[in-house]
């Protein structure tokens, strides 16, 4: 009798990590994740350079500021995709 | 033959000039026009002889109001619920902006970058100054500093945390451009082959591409839907970030 209780309790353990797994994967929130990670890393880039271009433009110091910036929005483009990636896997 | 790019021309109807300005009435504005006519006949029509077993015309109006009410109440929680109003007009104007495209001889204004910009500028702007009215300048400020982090971290991530802050209205405005931009591009593309092949192969012709192109078709429907569903709850996350900080 006790096996048979906890046979049946195993399997609806089973069962409920099942059903969670595949609510999580039909999730909304994880429609269109490909094309969403990929335009906010092309667009933080971009942001940042017109940003250090702007600097540029008014204290009139061509390159330096251009490149601070490019690679910082190398670096917050990636570092948001692992924080989103970190998100979605929880 | 057109270039496929060609449908995405803006041509002027009333020409329109105030200070030196051209704000003429183009193909653009006629298309919006059309927009917010439909929702107002969506709307009223399902609404109009309302009761309380719903006609298909209600219930899909009741439909569309409590799937934004859920998105709402699932990222936002109850103090969400008075920007219903605003997210609710957004989701239905560019869902039928969306939408109206799909027709043949139709202007996709979703399709142009400065109108999806102006939109997402502005939740841009309703989003910081909720933040800075709800919690007050300081508090927002903070905002870009996590606590919980070394000194010597700050001065990395509050560049990183301000860029990421700003490049929000771009990216959400370029995912809209650049889905509907390429999609209707690629209708056309393939549309071009159906002429070139139904024109040159006589054992395929045009049965192919046309196949493809119905497909196609099928699929801009559902990311018509799709972008409208991903531009509104980005709009409700950035208002859950404005009202509870952390």
């Amino acid at each position: 009798m006790k096996s048979k209780e906890l046979k049946l309790k195993e399997k609806i353990k089973v069962f409920e990590e099942k059903s969670n797994l595949n609510k999580k994967n039909h999730s909304p929130k994880n429609v269109n994740v490909g094309i969403r990670v990929s335009i906010d890393l092309i667009s933080t880039i971009i942001v940042s350079i017109l940003i250090g271009l702007g600097i540029d433009k008014i204290f009139s110091t061509h390159p330096i500021f251009f490149i601070i910036f490019l690679l910082l929005g190398v670096i917050t483009g990636f570092y948001n995709i692992i924080r989103f990636m970190n998100k979605l896997n929880k | 033959m057109a270039s496929p790019l060609s449908q995405f021309e803006i041509k002027t109807i009333v020409p329109l000039e105030i200070f030196g300005y051209d704000i003429s009435f183009t193909n653009s504005s006629l298309a919006m026009l059309v927009t917010v006519l439909l929702i107002i006949l969506f709307l009223s029509l399902g609404l109009k002889n309302s009761s309380i077993i719903p006609s298909k015309g209600q219930s899909l109006v009741e439909l569309s109001y409590e799937f934004i009410a859920d998105m709402i109440g699932d990222n936002i929680g109850k103090e969400g619920m008075k920007y219903l109003s605003f997210i609710f007009s957004l989701f239905m104007f560019i869902l039928l902006g969306n939408l109206l495209g799909m027709l043949p001889y139709s202007f996709t204004w979703t399709s142009h970058i400065i109108v999806t910009f102006a939109i997402s500028f502005f939740i841009f702007i309703l989003v910081t100054f909720i933040a800075i009215a709800k919690h007050g300048l300081l508090k927002f400020l903070g905002f870009f500093a996590p606590s919980g982090v070394p000194k010597a971290m700050l001065i990395l991530l509050v560049p990183i945390e301000v860029i990421s802050y700003l490049s929000r209205p771009v990216s959400l405005s370029v995912r809209l451009f650049a889905n509907m931009m390429a999609g209707h591009t690629l209708l056309k593309v393939i549309g071009g082959f159906v002429f070139v092949l139904g024109a040159n192969s006589f054992i395929v012709g045009g049965a192919l591409p046309v196949a493809f192109l119905v497909a196609l078709t099928g699929l801009e429907i559902v990311i018509a839907f799709l972008q409208a569903y991903v531009f509104a709850i980005l709009t409700c996350l950035y208002i859950n970030d404005a009202i509870h900080l952390h």
